[in-house]
């Protein structure tokens, strides 16, 4: 009996171990683009460019290629478009399809007006003031647009993805979201592998388990693919709580207090900080779809967008509500984000006739207040 | 060394290869050598710290054993107890002594400045200084003999699956395994796998998950969470503590057994007590057993006649006068807290968890049979004292006893149960996780021996079991962070 036992559990154990190598080495060999995998099939990143020069950046990348064509062109007025995957894709992208950014460059370069343009998806206020700190450290900006969504104010802290260049950059305020902005950043100086072993800092092991991740990640090619399973791991987990819980597009978002009043502090010190530097500001409400039930609560939403409104009055920044200024049809669908079905609405990102009109309300506006 | 690492795997592999191949003598030098090498890999300067522990715990006890007169004994205990506790108190509780003697006169108006001292903690040094107090302790009772092999001292105290955060072994338990080495048996290799797998999964695909959530949850402004937000962050670092602290005592009961060692069990599904009394039988066991035996007994004044590793409460010799029963739970507990850190919250939690088993106390002299229990009267105990069993986790993650005072408060007014503070996803994991908790100790208790009678089921769910566990260990298996038990 105790033999049998025995062998029992020398075969479970070493049947485990080579079904499991089996599976490693089955799945752990592909890398899955996130940005694409969250925008869905149907929907594309596009990042503006005027003259084959780009002059959007996902967040602050290729900042420098945009710093110095931006400086070629010389213009009398800058113009930064801050946003979110908004302001960076097309919904049932066609070849040709630019973003509204591209075509509001394309217009107002006529006239002396240079549109600059950074966006990270799902973009706190936070990395709003973070984009607007670090490139009005190298541009002489006239005037900030921010585009603010409600959805994002779910969210908070910055996406250090998208900072890669810029980890040394602080903010040189010494208001409390600043320093809780620079505290990120001080922790990005670390590399990802770094942040693998921070149980390790400054002990002897650190050293060795360094060398044996060097190796493994070298000779072992499952053991490089980890982070991405790690991603897919909890996309699919992601995927799995929307199903059960019958999570989608339509699903109404409450507000997170504590995140949402972060977030307003954070808008907060952007619109004091160009008051204070004399750059002009225009806020809006983004566009939404409302041929289906808004995902928000009706009564938040409209509180939301009355606070907003008032926060531009305290600091003489320019706000439109442009809510409803694209139409029901220029919008479209996404890829689902649960196991169940293919497509699902999409309220964020709208089509390329979208984009058109988004350029054309904006450059009115925005001309109007550089004038003023 | 941490054990979340492949450096610890590779070592562990090494150690137990030689441990199998040299004979008893030869293996025995070699595992007290890696061990410090163990401990070096954290930092070489506090080995020696290590050995005077050793070296002053070894002469002590042997010194103990030669004398006869009672008052010679203790003078050698004494010089013992002040020799470890004084190097545990010099590293752990200056700064705070310190600190609340500047205060104190402070509010007295005597306005004075301490210089600014940077002690480092040693690791494990909460750990072994209770085992080799207990050991000279045990000597002193002469409920054991005193070792006379230097060596095999020594390997006991620096043994490295212990060496960091427990179990808090008894000599009595280990020294024979280590004199006595048993004959290899391929099952110490399989079940030593096994459980160091349970304790990676808990460590890095659970623990360490679960943090994130925690520390978002806890750097929020505490007047701004609700009373389910408090709840929440104390049931999810219930559960994260519990994941990574039963984590480390699996993977080192793992690593020991690999070399046929067997280490007393330190979990028990905690979260399974429909009492105070029953949770400290199921949480840390060899660490309420330790304080049971050498610190509440003892101010109890009431003789300890066994030194069994079987939780706190559990009083041996229950017919003998009981003094100072009241004083010496919140004093035991106090302490108890205060080994976990050198902080008024965690005295807070000790006098707190005190104060529910003083109240179990006096609930259980109103009963008419305290002992018959149903399960309908379980299920309403657990349903009690779990939510106060996970509350008092709060003191014990909260950055001081202001942040502590305000997530309370919210508990008691009926507004802030209305609303909801933090992002959906904490409070779904917690749910859920608890949730599978539960299950799982229902699974244990109830189901698993039935299934073990059908073979090929029982093979099918462990094979699976371990597949699922095996490729999540090896997706996250990185050291992104120690044990939250290294820091006591």
């Amino acid at each position: 009996m105790k033999n049998f036992r025995k062998y029992k559990i020398v075969f479970e154990i070493g049947v485990s171990f080579l079904l499991s190598f089996v599976i490693i080495l089955a799945y752990f060999h592909e890398t899955t683009n996130f940005e694409n995998l969250a925008l869905g099939v149907y929907t594309r990143a596009y990042y503006a460019k005027f003259n084959n020069i780009p002059i959007h950046a996902m967040g602050t990348r290729n900042r420098e290629e945009i710093i110095k064509g931006s400086k070629v062109r010389n213009a009398k007025d800058i113009v930064l478009l801050i946003g979110n995957s908004q302001t960076h894709s097309i919904n049932q992208y066609k070849k040709g399809n630019v973003t509204f950014p591209e075509l509001l460059a394309d217009s107002l370069n006529k006239k002396s007006i240079d549109i600059i343009a950074s966006s990270v998806p799902n973009a706190t206020m936070e990395d709003f003031y973070l984009i607007y700190k670090s490139w009005q450290k190298d541009l002489n900006i006239k005037m900030v647009v921010l585009p603010i969504f409600l959805d994002d104010t779910r969210e908070e802290g910055i996406q250090q993805e998208f900072y890669n260049d810029i980890k040394s950059f602080r903010i040189s305020d010494t208001n409390v979201v600043a320093q809780k902005i620079n505290d990120e950043l001080e922790k990005m100086q670390k590399t990802t592998r770094a942040i693998d072993l921070a149980g390790l800092k400054q002990t002897f092991q650190e050293k060795t388990e360094s060398k044996f991740d060097n190796y493994l990640h070298h000779h072992f090619s499952p053991w490089y693919y980890r982070p991405n399973i790690r991603g897919e791991f909890f996309s699919n987990l992601y995927k799995l709580r929307n199903t059960v819980l019958g999570i989608d597009a339509k699903t109404k978002r409450g507000i997170i207090k504590n995140v949402y009043l972060e977030n307003m502090k954070a808008l907060n010190c952007i619109l004091e900080d160009c008051k204070k530097n004399n750059i002009k500001v225009l806020v809006y409400i983004p566009p939404l779809r409302n041929d289906y039930e808004i995902p928000y609560y009706r009564d938040e939403y409209i509180k939301f967008k009355k606070q907003i409104e008032s926060i531009c009055k305290l600091y003489n920044s320019h706000f439109i509500n442009i809510e409803n200024c694209v139409a029901n049809k220029y919008w479209g669908f996404k890829g689902t984000r649960t196991f169940k079905g293919l497509l699902d609405i999409d309220f964020m990102h709208f089509q390329y006739p979208g984009h058109i009109i988004m350029a054309d309300t904006l450059q009115s506006e925005i001309e109007k207040i550089i004038k003023e | 060394m941490i054990f979340n690492s492949v450096t610890y795997l590779v070592f562990l592999a090494m150690a137990v290869i030689l441990y199998w191949l040299l004979p008893l003598n030869i293996g025995r030098g070699l595992l007290f050598a890696g061990s410090l090498i163990f401990y070096g890999f954290w930092r070489w300067e506090f080995i020696p710290l290590l050995l005077i522990a050793a070296i002053v715990d070894y002469w002590c006890s042997i010194q103990i054993d030669k004398r006869e007169e009672p008052k010679s004994r203790l003078r050698f205990l004494i010089f013992s107890l002040i020799i470890n506790l004084g190097i545990l108190f010099y590293f752990k509780y200056l700064l705070f002594f310190a600190d609340n003697v500047v205060w104190t006169l402070n509010v007295f108006g005597c306005h004075i400045s301490i210089p600014h001292l940077d002690i480092i903690l040693p690791l494990g040094i909460s750990f072994y200084t209770f085992e080799t107090i207990s050991y000279t302790v045990d000597v002193y009772r002469r409920h054991i003999k005193p070792e006379r092999n230097f060596l095999t001292y020594a390997t006991f105290l620096v043994y490295f699956p212990h060496l960091i955060a427990g179990p808090v072994l008894r000599a009595a338990e280990i020294l024979p395994q280590l004199k006595n080495k048993k004959p290899f048996d391929s099952e110490f290799i399989t079940t030593g796998m096994k459980r160091i797998i349970q304790g990676l999964f808990l460590k890095v695909v659970l623990a360490d998950n679960i943090a994130p959530f925690v520390n978002e949850g806890f750097s929020m402004n505490a007047a701004s969470l609700s009373a389910i937000d408090v709840l929440t962050l104390a049931f999810m670092f219930g559960l994260q503590i519990y994941f990574d602290f039963s984590a480390y005592s699996h993977i080192a009961i793992g690593s020991a057994k690999m070399m046929g060692i067997n280490f007393p069990e330190n979990f028990n599904f905690p979260y399974a007590a429909a009492s105070f009394r029953e949770f400290w039988k199921r949480w840390h066991i060899s660490l309420s057993s330790w304080i049971r035996d050498y610190l509440y007994l003892p101010i109890m004044k009431t003789k300890v006649i066994s030194d069994g590793a079987t939780g706190i409460g559990n009083v041996l010799n229950d017919n003998q006068p009981k003094r100072n029963k009241n004083v010496a739970l919140f004093l035991t507990w106090s302490i108890m807290g205060l080994w976990h850190g050198a902080n008024w919250t965690f005295i807070f939690w000790g006098i707190y968890h005190a104060g529910f088993v003083f109240i179990e106390r006096i609930i259980n002299k109103f009963r008419n049979k305290p002992e018959e229990r149903n399960w309908r009267k379980l299920f309403i105990s657990w349903s009690v004292v779990i939510p106060i069993a996970m509350l008092s986790w709060i003191p014990f993650r909260a950055p001081n006893m202001g942040v502590v005072w305000t997530m309370y408060s919210k508990l008691f007014f009926l507004k802030e149960y209305t609303r909801l503070g933090m992002k959906e996803n904490i409070y779904i994991v917690c749910a859920l996780l608890f949730a599978l908790t539960t299950l799982m100790y229902l699974y244990k208790t109830f189901i698993s021996h039935r299934i073990q009678r059908v073979v090929i089921l029982s093979s099918a769910l462990t094979i699976s079991a371990y597949t699922v566990m095996i490729i999540l260990v090896f997706t996250f298996l990185r050291p992104i962070s120690q044990f939250i038990y290294f820091q006591f």
